[in-house]
């Protein structure tokens, strides 16, 4: 197990930083930028160029700013592959594209310069994991935010997320992140799975469960018999006495430890595209309530919103 | 894997007969009888006196008739053991052959053999730990009480885990009529303290989410944390099953993800059972993949996946891969 991990993050000068920072986490666990250019005239089709988090020459920072990195070598199918992201400044350093070439494609970076992100070499393929195409808010406008980065490589089955919330805690403010499914809870012909976001939205379940504004994505059956990209929805646990995961599920009564429950996650058939996406132990429900930051299981888990997430089992996060 | 099964009972001649059929697949299995009476005047406190299911001298369907059979050996770990199922006839003269009395030993306690008789029961070696999983501490009625009904029998051994299930429906289909079941729960869902990661069940009660998500009224019954822990709940009591619903508020599972994205096929997804943190004995139990919800909308009796699942109203269960159920 490897995450690459930069954390606690307080206050950044822009938000370019927290993006610059997942970049270089990524490139820590062994992801590599394909190309890049800064916004001005700084433009490598085939690496980084962006060497500096704040505006100017090489900086990410500048409005139409652009990388695009793949996962790391390595892993086994269907995890494995050369699934790629990119990320692009919009006017505001809040505001930014968030593209995802899926497992079938890669970004075309000939397509690209300085100041245009490329097209995908299948460009059917490139999808937005924002909540629209193009340019979205997906950082707090407010500097007044703390950010937690972790990036996990193949023996993680390419897990990363960079999360967000209020300076002192609260509800989180941004998300960024792309999850694996459990292997054993997809079929074996599955070809992608995956979810992913990036937006300023919370991670509580009325936000990410939400059929239509979840701001979760993923493809359904890709290249099997639904093959769309879709809004996936999580599901909660729910009794006759109400929601039990999240939040209302109480202590083990084994070990009195809390209980997290895997996230399922899908689309209900009366949508487009139904059907079940997987599960993610990864990422989990909380069992209990607990406020964004609190840590769980000898700080191996970290609570965002009614959500939890894997720690690194040592870091005090800074709330 | 071997499950051993009696499969298609249709409209047996008593009810009596269910339980006399689930015994005799269970001995097939491997578990063993540990005493049994037959209501009138013969006993065995090592073994088995009931030798048919009518009424009778060695006959199931006589009053207070009685046995009490134990799960098969080997196993590993938390669902290895010496689990004993008692299984006793209406007291009432002649009473009804759809209504026992159903207790459980869990895996610390056995029946003491010593305190039964012909026509009573025997009690727990520590009867705190012996438990009713019929909806009642006496008789109950737990299989329909007419007779034109069809059970479907599967016992598995140690590679399986012990699940055992006998379920009914009526003739012709419909909702489940009756259900006496064991289901483990999956090892990877629970934890390695937990010394009894089953849930249980004899009742006449349908396999509707509604019923079973319902934590007063499911009639499934298990361990909350039964451990060598301090301060672990250990107290026995009625679980729920939890249903799966996106933040529209509308349930997802069962019935309605509709079938997989990926290969169109029939999902069912493992079902979740615990007690939400309102209630006394709170917590997560375990989830079973034995047991699943159904992922799009069937009809009991239904079979996907090459006859190797069956659908009783809201749940899958493991078939044979190879037998056409009768509905």
């Amino acid at each position: 197990m490897a995450y690459f991990d930069d954390l606690n993050n307080v206050s950044p000068v822009s938000q370019a930083v927290a993006i610059y920072d997942l970049k270089e986490a990524m490139k820590s666990a062994g992801y590599t930028v394909q190309g890049s250019g800064d916004g001005l005239a700084a433009h490598s089709a085939v690496g980084d160029i962006i060497t500096q988090s704040g505006s100017g020459a090489n900086g990410m920072d500048n409005s139409n700013a652009w990388f695009t990195i793949r996962q790391d070598a390595g892993g086994t199918a269907p995890f494995s592959g050369t699934r790629e992201w990119t990320f692009q400044r919009g006017t505001q350093s809040y505001s930014w594209a968030c593209e995802y070439s899926g497992p079938d494609t890669t970004f075309d970076q000939s397509t690209g310069n300085a100041t245009t992100r490329p097209t995908g070499v299948v460009p059917g393929d490139i999808r937005a994991f924002t909540p629209a195409a193009g340019f979205n808010t997906i950082f707090p406008t407010s500097l007044n935010f703390t950010y937690q980065i972790r990036v996990g490589n193949d023996a993680e089955n390419f897990h990363w997320y960079l999360i967000g919330y209020p300076n002192g805690g609260g509800n989180t403010n941004c998300h960024l992140f792309f999850l694996p499914m459990d292997a054993d809870t997809i079929t074996a012909t599955e070809d992608e799975p995956f979810v992913l976001s990036a937006n300023s939205g919370t991670l509580l379940f009325s936000a990410i469960g939400n059929k239509t504004s979840g701001n979760v994505f993923g493809w359904q059956g890709k290249n099997g018999t639904v093959n769309a990209y879709a809004l996936i929805s999580a599901y909660a646990f729910v009794s006759g006495d109400g929601t039990c995961s999240p939040s209302n599920l109480g202590t083990s009564p084994v070990e009195l430890k809390d209980n997290h429950l895997p996230i399922f996650w899908g689309r209900i058939n009366t949508s487009t595209q139904p059907g079940f996406k997987g599960g993610s132990s990864r990422v989990k429900w909380k069992g209990s309530p607990r406020v964004t930051g609190d840590l769980a299981e000898s700080s191996t888990l970290i609570a965002f919103d009614d959500t939890v997430w894997l720690w690194d089992g040592a870091t005090t996060p800074s709330v | 894997m071997a499950y051993t099964d009696s499969l298609n009972n249709v409209s047996p001649a008593s009810q009596a007969v269910t339980i006399y059929t689930l015994k005799e697949t269970m001995k097939t299995a491997g578990y063993t009888v540990q005493g049994s009476g037959d209501g009138l005047a013969a006993h065995s406190a090592v073994g088995d006196i009931i030798t048919s299911a009518g009424s009778g001298a060695n006959g199931l369907n006589n009053p207070n008739a009685w046995f009490v059979i134990r799960q098969g050996s080997g196993g590993s770990g938390e669902f290895a053991g010496t689990r004993e199922w008692l299984f006793q006839r209406d007291s009432a003269s002649p009473g009804n052959a759809y209504t026992w009395k159903c207790q459980y030993s869990s895996p610390n306690t056995t029946f003491d053999q010593s305190t039964g008789t012909a026509t009573v029961s025997p009690t727990g070696v520590d009867p705190s730990l012996v438990q009713n999983f019929n909806d009642g501490a006496g008789f109950t009625a737990i299989l329909p009480t007419s007779t034109t009904y069809t059970f479907q029998i599967r016992v598995g051994d140690s590679a399986e885990n012990f699940h055992w299930y006998c379920i009914s429906y009526p003739n012709g289909g419909g909702a489940v009529s009756s259900r006496i079941a064991f289901v483990p729960m999956c090892d990877d869902s629970i934890s390695l303290s937990d010394e009894d990661p089953f849930i249980l069940t004899a009742s006449n009660v349908d396999l509707t989410a509604t019923n079973l998500i319902n934590s007063a009224a499911s009639d499934i019954f298990g361990w909350q944390g039964l451990s060598a822990i301090p301060n672990a709940v250990e107290q026995y009591a009625q679980l729920s099953a939890f249903v799966l619903q996106n933040a529209n508020g509308e349930t997802v599972f069962p019935d309605s993800s509709g079938p997989n994205p990926e290969n169109n096929q029939s999902d069912g997804l493992s079902i979740y059972w615990g007690r939400r943190s309102n209630l006394s004995e709170h917590g997560f139990k375990g989830a079973s993949d034995k047991v699943k919800w159904t992922g799009t909308s069937r009809s009991t009796g239904d079979t996907y996946d090459s006859l190797n699942f069956i659908v009783f109203d809201d749940t899958v269960w493991e078939w044979d891969g190879a037998t056409v159920p009768s509905v």
